[in-house]
């Protein structure tokens, strides 16, 4: 073993829409790459790792340690430390700010709240389970309805002015009453707008069972759309810290609890 | 290869020699109801009711099965699909109990096969009853389900009353004993229609022979769980659902009795010589309520995965610690014997529930009792998709467990029949983030100076 490969760590985080992938020297982040998984899991957690081996100039060879959550972790075909999105969220979150007490992570797949230790170990957890509605996968369904891209779903609802009122908790009536409102000429701002505020109450209601600390912080895909993380703070009524680059947290914590496995 | 192989276990490995052999006794109900239909003599599906129902019947000569063991052996060796499908296309909501549906939906299938069982029945199938014993104990299901059972198959269906004293109203002066004489006076109107359905009296010498066996296996039972407190956890919740056919079924039976000894000598062997049941334990943990029966193995895994040991499980299906003696001085009525053993099992943890403000007494104080006792670093929350009774109390209980001791809990939603709706992976999951979490309450109960 060289110098080098003690040195280096890598952390993947394979979802079910984005595979995201850090280099870590140390605790500093080297480089990252994030794609879109496209339904072959193996393929792409390959590519974003070369990718992001190549933006940090080193190889596979190079690294002490690979750790990996996510839906798609289990299709790796190299060496690597499974470890749960939760704990990896918690402590991905930790490594960006290390005061927060509380992470709610809004992925594609689920979302959770989770109590965090000083450490950014996991001390409580919530999880909507098997439920699109609770999830960030109803924005990419009703940014599909609305003819919307999704980076631009946030921005517009911080237009709205009447927000629609969700009748449903349930994504499949959620898309059908979308496309009824458009019908009736609703704008598009407030669907948007009364989408977040539905997931915002699913979430909060979360929030409530686990009893929120003083510091709170929002990641996960969800955290990139402004207008959900305003929902949220306004149903938490609580100010929500977000990361510059919150897709790959859940990455950084996999390198980091590698490391330490 | 051995991945897969893992991968497609789904029943558990009991690490009791004892727990592998008791299944016999789920087997012998089954066979000995057929053989008892096969030579025309009375048989009966019964619910759990706590043995009040079930003793009398087998002093009149009853052959008993159990549709609730029977489903959850259905479950076990994943054979309740067909039945689920069928009780979905009679008009049951999914939403039903996993037990009813299974039932209803091979109640069906009896009734299109001449009320005779359909050969390719799970188990041998449960056999044609001469009537339906049912018990509003614990659960409201129940009545609607052997109501709905009885049109099927054509037969009387007998429910028995049980009194759900609250906590408060347990120790108000003359209550319980007011409580044993309604029960009393149900199991005398229960006697009379047994007498008038069969055409015979019941032996009440051997009513009283049944009575004192029970009483004998569940205090055996009992002692057992006892020996469950030492560290390392000489068995499991995976031997626990094997074992617990024997003492909850048929503690009535010498048999059962004799194997209750096995276990006793086999658990006590393995604290004295500190042999752990799992190898490798470094987690306590509770299990509440019922257990997916389809998944099993998956019990074997956490315990592999991350050392984790279900150190004491399913409060409503344990032996219930026995009543003061001093209570049964001078009884002599096996029924008013039967009243105090069901009541017991009632109301045996109020004074745990009246001491941390809980309520209803069951189904939440065993848990807060068990906690300091058993030395218990979580608690695994199963909520059944299709069973109230066994998930109400839930959330509450792991809510006072964390304000009271630190203990924490985890929910892993599920059922005990459909397997359609327990995600492994993310259960996996779950309680892997979980074992952070017990990590940290340990650090935060030893700083409260709490014991464990």
């Amino acid at each position: 073993m060289n110098s080098k490969e003690t040195l280096y760590s890598a952390g993947l985080d394979i979802g079910s829409a984005l595979s995201k992938a850090v280099i870590m020297k140390n605790r500093t982040v080297l480089s990252s790459s994030v794609r879109p998984t496209e339904g072959n899991f193996s393929h792409a957690a390959n590519t974003v790792l070369n990718d992001a081996l190549e933006k940090a100039g080193l190889s596979h060879s190079d690294l002490a340690s690979i750790g990996a959550c996510g839906l798609g972790a289990s299709f790796l075909a190299y060496p690597f430390t499974k470890i749960t999105e939760i704990s990896c969220h918690s402590r991905g979150v930790n490594y960006f700010f290390p005061s927060v007490r509380t992470v709610i992570e809004v992925g594609n797949q689920a979302s959770r709240v989770i109590n965090v230790t000083k450490e950014g170990k996991v001390a409580d957890c919530i999880v909507s389970d098997r439920c699109a509605a609770g999830s960030s996968r109803i924005l990419q369904i009703i940014a599909k309805v609305l003819k919307v891209d999704l980076k631009d779903m946030g921005p517009l609802s911080l237009k709205s002015t009447n927000p629609v009122r969700f009748t449903t908790g349930c994504a499949v009536f959620a898309e059908t009453e979308a496309i009824s409102r458009v019908a009736e000429g609703m704008r598009k701002e407030d669907i948007i707008a009364g989408l977040h505020q539905a997931l915002a109450a699913r979430i909060s209601a979360m929030a409530q069972r686990i009893k929120l600390k003083e510091e709170c912080a929002i990641t996960g895909g969800g955290a990139k759309d402004i207008g959900l993380v305003r929902a949220v703070e306004g149903k938490i009524e609580k100010k929500l810290l977000v990361s510059d680059d919150p897709f790959i947290t859940g990455a950084i914590g996999a390198a980091l609890i590698a490391v330490e496995k | 290869m051995e991945a897969e192989r893992k991968k497609k276990k789904r029943t558990s490995a009991k690490t009791l020699q004892t727990a592998r052999e008791a299944g016999y006794f789920g087997k012998k109900m089954l066979q000995n109801a057929l053989k008892a239909r096969e030579e025309g003599r009375p048989t009966a599906w019964s619910m759990v009711t706590w043995w009040e129902g079930e003793l009398i019947a087998k002093a009149m000569g009853v052959e008993l099965v159990f549709p609730e063991n029977w489903g959850a052996f259905c479950a076990s060796v994943r054979a309740a699909e067909p039945h689920l499908d069928r009780s979905h296309g009679e008009g049951f909501p999914s939403t039903l109990c996993g037990y009813a549906r299974n039932c209803l939906g091979y109640a069906r299938n009896m009734a299109d096969n001449n009320l005779e069982v359909p050969p390719d029945a799970p188990g041998g199938g449960l056999a044609r009853p001469t009537f339906l014993l049912s018990s509003g104990a614990a659960c409201d299901a129940r009545y609607k389900w052997f109501q709905a059972l009885g049109r099927y198959l054509e037969v009387p269906v007998w429910t028995l009353e049980l009194p759900h004293t609250g906590v408060k109203e347990y120790f108000l002066p003359g209550n319980k004993e007011h409580n044993i004489r309604f029960i009393v006076s149900e199991l005398k109107e229960y006697v009379a229609f047994l007498e008038n359905l069969l055409g015979k009296k019941l032996d009440w010498d051997r009513l009283s022979e049944i009575v004192d066996q029970t009483f004998k296996t569940l205090r055996i039972a009992y002692e057992v769980d006892l020996l469950r407190k030492a560290v390392p956890s000489p068995m499991v919740a995976q031997d626990f659902w094997s074992i617990m056919i024997p003492h909850l079924y048929l503690p009535d039976d010498p048999e059962a009795y004799e194997f209750y000894k096995r276990v006793y000598d086999e658990v006590k062997y393995k604290v004295d010589n500190k042999i752990a049941a799992i190898p490798n334990e470094k987690y306590r943990m509770m299990f509440s309520e019922l257990p997916p029966w389809h998944t099993l193995g998956f019990f074997d895994e956490i315990a592999e995965r991350y050392g984790i040991a279900l150190v004491i499980e399913s409060w409503s299906y344990h032996a219930i610690p026995p009543i003061p003696e001093e209570e049964l001085e001078g009884v002599t009525d096996p029924l008013e014997l039967i009243a105090r053993l069901t009541y017991r099992m009632w109301t045996g943890y109020n004074e745990t529930a009246l001491e941390y403000g809980v309520d209803p007494g069951f189904f939440m104080s065993a848990y807060l009792k068990w906690a300091k006792e058993y030395r218990a670093d979580g608690l695994f929350c199963h909520p059944l998709m299709s069973c109230r009774p066994a998930t109400y109390t839930l959330l509450h209980t792991g809510n006072v467990l964390m304000d009271k001791f630190k203990v924490p809990s985890v929910v892993i939603d599920g059922d005990i029949v459909d397997l359609r709706v327990f995600n492994e992976e993310e259960a996996f999951s779950k309680v892997e983030a979980f074992v952070e979490t017990m990590d940290h309450y340990r650090e935060v109960r030893k700083k409260e100076g709490l014991p464990w």
